[in-house]
């Protein structure tokens, strides 16, 4: 067998909607590589519904580990269960959306199998049945070309994914056991990020971003008012976070988030390749900054060149009145 | 075995991988790509530096070393200018500098590296902690940490965001998850990949300087090592990606009248109602 095994995510009853996408990457691939077979993989303590709603427009076949111990992530107990997952299929290529988690996981589970791994690619295509994937590197200025050896090989996935649904017969669900592993990592506790109720990054259709020229926590305040104001998410540059003004699942950039809003409200952020590495593809960016020489300006299809502290509140008063009016 | 490496009977023996890599605050245009298509250069008077992470990594194990009187040995694997980054890791507190001598541009595969890496650190006393930073700022792989953690057959953790405490047979740290942040505890031996939210590390003195330019260093190269891989990865090509010009509106006017303008815009632009 030389299919193409993806992993999608799904908790409580959901399919993570990237889980579609990363099914018609598989597909796009696999018809390339001349009608190879795609399966699909969930891994969790409660994705048996999601792997029932995922079946019904996706992969003709999903391979599913559900046990009380995957409730919540730890690297040890997800690598068992793939390593489980590929035996049975035995794939040629095994994609995986492109997380923190998987950036854990997936390459000591590649490392543990010997095979090759691309990490957070952003393209991946077939040349003569050999597989090349594509990957921003240096900060995201350059695009390194890589191909991938021996008989499995492994992908993070972080590129954009291919919309829409399959229209075919529901694909079967297979549930396979759990294998006892001896953990030597104990999990103690997961904090989860503030009890957020604001739009989420990853999907957000409006951003407003705040950076280090934002200058205190106080002004911090301004850019959650600017985001509420547009029903926007916040996201912050890597200063921001460190400043400890946001938390680091709010960071877009290299290292953090790679967005795709229809707007992105960028204040005081200088525009460093390794942030605007994380806005590709961001339709439309504004920028407010008070220097006018900020390389964020050579980005922006708007700009404001002025103090944050004096804009926003102006920006804020005005949009408001403009909702009275309309 | 080389005096300079003899563990002095202390509780721990902590590993840090360095790698030397291009300054990253390089502006892109000063980036250019080689006529193999394989390699870059940095324009010229640009000192290489310590991989952003890996001096996290450094700053954690100078940490435990303070609090839990732990021995450090620094790796660094690149050409013989990487000697820099072990110095500087010995100028700031490690004991033991190693480097191995051996390419590391972008076309090389995370496998070679990491197999030399994982057998330099065999030939040392036994680490009970390797840290390295989470990824290198130049290829933002973040392999090489899980082929050495896989060589040594330990468990990897990464990104490690805090180091909370360690005792003999144990280290406590927290890691970024998906969903927030998770507290873990791993027996030793272990691989942590230090994140930047873990630390802000501390600048050399001038007497560890001082000192670290005398220190010896052990230099093994690769025949020394002698270790056989297949490439699991390799490189064909890198490209510079465009940067498509944008046409910008700077929108006039004093801060205030900008802002009000610029809220204005974008209710005409449709993207707010
Ligand atoms: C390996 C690596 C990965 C990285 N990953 C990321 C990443 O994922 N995301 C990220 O963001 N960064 C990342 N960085 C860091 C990145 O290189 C920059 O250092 C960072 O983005 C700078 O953040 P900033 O724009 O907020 O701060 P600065 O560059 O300091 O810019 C602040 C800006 O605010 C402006 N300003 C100052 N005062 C005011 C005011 N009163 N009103 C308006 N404007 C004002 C200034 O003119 C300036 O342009 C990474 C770096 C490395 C090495």
């Amino acid at each position: 067998m030389n299919g193409i095994l993806v992993f999608g995510n799904g908790a409580g009853g959901a399919l993570d909607p990237a889980s579609w996408g990363l099914g018609n990457l598989a597909d796009e691939l696999a018809r390339k590589l001349g009608g190879a077979p795609v399966a699909g993989a969930l891994v969790g303590s409660d994705v048996s519904a999601a792997a029932a709603i995922w079946a019904a427009g996706g992969p003709d076949r999903i391979m599913l580990i559900e046990h009380p111990s995957l409730a919540a992530y730890t690297s040890e107990a997800y690598i068992a269960a793939a390593q489980a997952i590929i035996g049975a299929v035995q794939p040629r290529l095994v994609i995986f959306p492109h997380s923190t988690d998987t950036s854990e996981w997936v390459p000591r589970l590649a490392a543990g199998l010997g095979c090759g791994l691309v990490t957070a690619c952003s393209g991946l295509s077939a040349e003569n049945a050999r597989l090349l994937a594509v990957k921003p590197v240096c900060g995201g200025c350059i695009e390194a070309s890589y191909a991938i050896e021996g008989e499995l090989q492994m992908v993070t996935f972080a590129g954009s994914l291919p919309e829409g649904r399959r229209q075919a017969p529901p694909g079967e669900v297979v549930s396979l056991a759990l294998p006892l592993f001896t953990p030597r990592v104990e999990w103690l506790a997961d904090m989860a990020n503030d009890a957020d109720d604001g739009p989420k990054l990853k999907d957000a259709r409006i951003v407003v971003a705040g950076g280090l020229g934002i200058g205190d926590s106080g002004n911090w305040l301004l850019v959650e008012a600017a985001a509420s104001a547009l029903h926007a998410a916040v996201g912050a540059s890597r200063a921001a976070v460190e400043m400890g003004w946001a938390p680091s699942a709010r960071q877009v950039g290299f290292s953090g988030a790679k967005i795709a809003p229809e707007l992105y409200v960028a204040i005081g952020i200088s525009g460093a390749q390794h942030h605007m590495a994380g806005l590709a593809r961001a339709k439309t960016i504004v920028a407010i900054n008070s220097d006018p020489n900020a390389v964020i300006f050579r980005h922006a299809h708007f700009g404001v060149v002025g103090d944050a502290r004096l804009v926003v509140p102006a920006f804020l008063q005005r949009l408001t009145e403009l909702r009275k009016q309309g | 075995m080389d005096a300079a490496l003899i563990n002095s009977g202390a509780p721990l023996h902590i590993v840090v991988l360095l790698k030397q890599v291009f300054d990253p605050s390089t502006p892109p245009d000063r980036i250019a790509i080689g006529a193999d298509h394989r390699s870059i250069s940095v324009g010229a008077g640009l000192t290489p530096v310590m991989n952003g992470y890996d001096a996290n990594a450094l700053e954690e194990a100078i940490r435990l070393k303070e609090r839990h009187g732990a021995s450090v040995t620094a790796i660094s694997l690149g050409e013989e200018q990487a000697s820099t980054v072990v110095r500087r890791a010995l100028a700031l507190g490690a004991d033991a500098g190693v480097l191995v001598v051996a390419p590391a541009g972008l076309g090389q595969g995370a496998t070679f590296t990491a197999a030399l890496l994982s057998a330099a650190l065999k030939r040392l006393p036994k680490a009970d902690l390797v840290l390295c930073g989470r990824a290198s700022s130049d290829t933002d792989a973040g392999q090489v940490p899980a082929i050495v953690a896989a060589a040594l057959d330990a468990p990897l953790i990464l990104p490690v965001s805090a180091v909370l405490s360690s005792a003999e047979d144990h280290i406590v740290v927290e890691r970024l998850s998906d969903r927030g942040v998770q507290r873990l505890k791993s027996a030793f031996p272990c691989v942590l990949g230090v994140s930047n939210e873990a630390n802000t590390p501390r600048p050399p003195s001038l007497k560890g300087v001082m000192t670290a330019k005398k220190a010896p260093l052990t230099i093994w190269n690769s025949a020394d090592l002698s270790v056989e891989t297949a490439p699991a990865v390799t490189l064909q090509r890198l490209s510079a990606r465009e940067n498509v010009p944008v046409d910008i509106e700077i929108i006039a006017g004093s801060p205030a009248e900008a802002g009000a303008r610029l809220a204005e815009r974008l209710v005409e632009a449709e993207f707010v109602r």
